[in-house]
């Protein structure tokens, strides 16, 4: 076995607290290892350059980068061993920036870390062997879960880019919460108008399937290859098969119920802004009303166990201030809030505009509202001035924040796909992979994944539909070769892998009293292989053998 | 829950009756002289000894991998073994349409390796002489699991020495139904069988560094494991446990020289493997050619883990072990 070892200084990110020249030096008189060397950036063309001559020159059959962190410049070396004749999976990566030279300053002791990283990875680069990637086919179409105003627009995009749709609704019609909207700041159109442009879109396009009053009820397979089954209409069952899916099940309008100190339900001056919003015109209300706004209903608020800001709801509330105003011009309206957060571009001048209106703003906590017969009273703390305070107004507006949906709990069994601590999908990365979620050909969009406001919503549904669209039309794809693999003679058959496998990957041969693997469907996480008793499943290059051979280098004595 | 009061002579009638079936097999305790064996009755049964006070092996092992879903084998077995019996099934290491297994009441047992004890006959007499007994072995002097009311069906004796059917399970019925006497209300009191020595397992690294050091690797307690099931164990490869060239390259390899290899590993291996369903029978001390006392860890380990769980092995059959589960709110103080 020829081995080269390439050490990167990362400029002076690894050079200046470990002592590269000393580890070239020391692993060249290791046995096997023919080429021990450093280099200023072994990422850049010349740093490559020297890789692949190496490779030729000594015909290495395993090559080690004592580098950054694996997940940085991955493609990019497997496709220099491609080019130098190598199979990739040759390759095996040392950590020794993020493992050790940022974690500390002292040379010596980084220097004696890098050794053993280097060491264990050349205990284990012994046994990686030339896989090749497995390639499936991509069926080229999508299930949406969620016909509101994200679902819609991921919908409307795939379908544009040739993709076959399947746009599932749980309700009876199409639209969802924006639908429901008067007035969609700053756009001056009503909620109604743009979900009937994206519907009237979809209800023309040929590769649309759309299924009201529908529910998942199944889904199974892996990226390209999802089969799903629904019940439409209350009982009608369908089946069909998809190659992505995008999640954009929305969001509940917070209940106020579960704050009854705010009177919600007791009386009918007490609304909430999603409802005035639809019926401003049938309050009744003085000449002169005396209106109240209370902010941060359901949001960030620990006694709910809702810490989170929804983000839309002092905008919301700040268009609703602006409506009464408009209807009403003697109108005195006063805010409660905790701060104003008004998101969206625009959001600070249309706060400041406000105030320049005549809408009154009290910092303060709202602890108590009473319906009374010539007014609702409200009593609470200005955290300003630090008074308590009792107040009286016609009408008390609630600004209700927003919950994830229950259903998400079932759906997210069904998926595979986590739920936050709130309830909410959780992406696989928030900043650098906020689309996806930890399973390949699922992503999430708009407000399933947390609080967004309309226009974010349309954003992350095309986003989320776009990231698909990409991976849907190669019509093929990539499954890693590194699955479970099972020793069947070593089965005893006690089915304990088949119970905490979470891809659904192994099945139990009842005949043969064996498991085996369904490689297709394996995300190769490696839980079987921990739980299985007698190591008769194996992670395919992950063995116990070469995590015992790893782990022994770590233990060397140098 | 309802039983039946039998006599031991309604009981062998019943037996006799399920054994007319030719794929029929009765599985239980026989009364030698002074000699207590396991053995399986053919056709016709003429005795059947109930409380064995002798503890050879657990005898659950004999019913791993009976796949056959022809046979009815009618097993009368110690309360740990009947437990043992049912972990198997949730494993699927054993057809369970074929097998009926009951659990009788046990006073405890002494160990097969000591000669020249005589045992009262009478059940009542035999009680008293094993609570009595300075040779009781540390597994039941610590068993807080000696009633039958494990398995299929249990045979259980009251406060007034009267023996009682209770079938658990709807399989028990091959049994219950041969059985003339008529059904009633369970009595109010079963027969008390209080755990001797009620401390905790407790050891240091120190103590288990000398009792294990003792270890030869044979692999008895392996072996003679109720639970420890797998056709192919990894200790029986030379990745695990290296022998000849494999050992001298291992030795070489690492900065181990310790001769025979992971002694202490294997230990823990089986600790972990073990620790939701073993039953505690102490096998395993009775197999060890060395004499360390493996009851105290492999026990006391697994009482830790699967009292977290609140798990208690071969309580039910359709209580999944926990290892093979995951709840969100299950273990809150798993920092502790």
């Amino acid at each position: 076995m020829k081995t080269g070892i390439f050490i990167c200084h990362c400029g002076h990110n690894i050079k200046h607290t470990v002592d590269v020249k000393e580890l070239s030096e020391y692993f060249k008189e290791i046995p096997n290892v023919y080429v021990a060397t450093d280099y200023a950036f072994v990422c850049s063309e010349p740093g490559q350059e020297i890789i692949k001559e190496s490779i030729e020159k000594f015909e290495l059959d395993r090559v080690i980068i004592a580098s950054c962190t694996p997940s940085l410049h991955g493609e990019l070396f497997k496709d220099l061993l491609k080019k130098s004749g190598l199979n990739p999976f040759l390759l095996r990566r040392v950590s020794i920036r993020e493992h050790c030279s940022w974690t500390g300053d002292d040379l010596k002791k980084n220097t004696e870390k890098a050794k053993k990283l280097i060491l264990a990875g050349l205990f284990s680069v012994v046994h990686n062997l030339p896989f090749e990637e497995k390639v499936v086919e991509v069926d080229k179409s999508a299930l949406v879960i969620g016909g509101g105003i994200s679902g819609l627009s991921a919908a409307c995009f795939l379908s544009k880019m040739g993709i076959r749709v399947y746009l599932i609704e749980k309700e009876k019609e199409l639209g969802g919460h924006v639908k429901r909207l008067n007035n969609v700041w700053p756009y001056e159109k009503t909620g109604k108008e743009i979900v009937e442009s994206l519907v009237s879109e979809l209800v023309k396009a040929d590769n649309v399937q759309i299924y009201t009053g529908a529910r998942l009820e199944l889904l199974e397979g892996y990226f390209g290859n999802y089969n799903v089954k629904i019940t439409a209409d209350g009982e009608r069952e369908m089946n069909f098969k998809v190659g992505g899916v995008i999640v954009a099940t929305g969001f509940e309008p917070f209940d106020p119920y579960l704050k009854p100190e705010l009177g919600y339900g007791r009386d009918r001056r007490i609304v909430t802004t999603l409802e005035i919003e639809e019926k401003l015109n049938e309050v009744v209300l003085p000449e002169k009303p005396r209106v109240a706004i209370l902010h941060c209903v359901g949001s960030r608020d620990e006694t709910l166990g809702k810490s989170y800001c929804s983000r839309i709801c002092c905008i919301n509330a700040l268009k609703v201030a602006r409506m009464i105003k408009e209807g009403y011009e003697n109108a005195y309206i006063e805010c409660f809030y905790m701060d104003v957060r008004a998101h969206p571009k625009g959001g600070e001048e249309f706060y400041e505009e406000t105030q320049v209106k005549g809408v009154f703003f009290t910092r303060g906590n709202v602890a108590e509202v009473v319906p009374l017969s010539r007014c609702v009273l409200i009593r609470g703390e200005d955290t300003l001035l630090g008074e308590v305070f009792e107040k009286e107004f016609d009408l008390v507006v609630l600004s209700i924040g927003m919950s994830s949906q229950s259903e998400n709990k079932r759906l997210s069994q069904l998926l595979k796909v986590s739920l936050d601590k709130d309830g909410f999908f959780m992406e696989a990365h928030i900043k650098l992979r906020p689309f996806d979620t930890a399973v390949k050909g699922i992503f999430i969009a708009g407000c399933c994944s947390g609080p967004k406001d309309v226009e974010e919503s349309i954003n992350h549904g095309k986003a989320s539909a776009l990231k698909l669209f990409g991976m849907l039309n190669k019509g093929y794809a990539y499954v890693e070769p590194f699955v479970a693999d099972v020793t069947e003679k070593r089965c005893s058959g006690c089915r304990m892998c088949e119970s905490v496998c979470v891809a659904n990957a192994i099945k139990y041969d009842a005949r043969k009293r064996v498991v085996k693997v369904e490689e297709a469907q394996c995300m190769g996480c490696g839980l079987c292989n921990a739980t299985c008793p007698s190591s008769a499943v194996t992670l395919l290059g992950y063995s116990d053998m070469i995590l015992m051979d790893e782990i022994s280098g770590l233990l060397a004595r140098l | 829950m309802k039983g039946k009061r039998i006599t031991k002579k309604d009981l062998l009638d019943a037996l006799k009756k399920f054994l007319k079936d030719e794929l029929a097999l009765l599985i239980a305790f026989e009364r030698d002289n002074k000699a207590f064996k396991i053995r399986a009755y053919k056709k016709d049964v003429p005795d059947i000894c109930l409380f064995n006070p002798v503890y050879e092996a657990n005898t659950a092992i004999y019913l791993r991998r009976i796949f056959s879903e022809d046979f009815k084998i009618l097993c009368i077995f110690r309360p740990c073994e009947a437990r043992a019996y049912v972990e198997l099934t949730k494993l699927t290491q054993v057809e369970s349409r074929s097998v009926i297994c009951g659990s009788v009441d046990c006073f405890g047992t002494v160990s097969s390796k000591l000669d020249n004890i005589v045992f009262p006959e009478n059940p009542q007499d035999l009680k008293s002489f094993l609570e009595n007994s300075k040779n009781l072995r540390y597994a039941c002097m610590t068993c807080r699991l000696k009633n039958g009311v494990f398995g299929d069906f249990g045979l259980r004796i009251d406060s007034d020495w009267n023996l009682w059917v209770i079938p658990y399970t709807g399989k028990a019925n091959v049994l219950y139904e041969l059985i003339s006497s008529a059904e009633s209300d369970l009595p109010r009191e079963f027969l008390e069988n209080q755990e001797r020595n009620g401390q905790v397992f407790q050891s240091s690294l120190d103590e288990f560094k000398r009792d294990f050091d003792k270890c030869i690797m044979c692999l008895n307690c392996r072996d003679i494991c109720p639970v420890c099931y797998c056709v192919d164990c990894v200790f029986n490869n030379d990745e695990y446990l290296p022998k000849g060239d494999a050992l001298i390259n291992s030795i070489l390899r690492s900065n181990d020289a310790q001769i025979p290899k992971n002694k202490e590993m294997y230990h823990f291996i089986r600790m972990y493997h073990v620790s939701q369903t073993c039953v505690g029978c102490g096998g395993c001390e009775e197999a060890c050619p060395q004499g360390i006392p493996l009851t105290k860890y492999y026990k006391g380990i697994s009482e830790r883990l699967s009292g977290l769980f609140d798990y208690v092995s071969g309580r039910d059959f359709e209580e999944k072990i926990p290892y093979t589960t995951f709840r969100e709110d299950e273990l809150p103080n798993a920092d502790d």
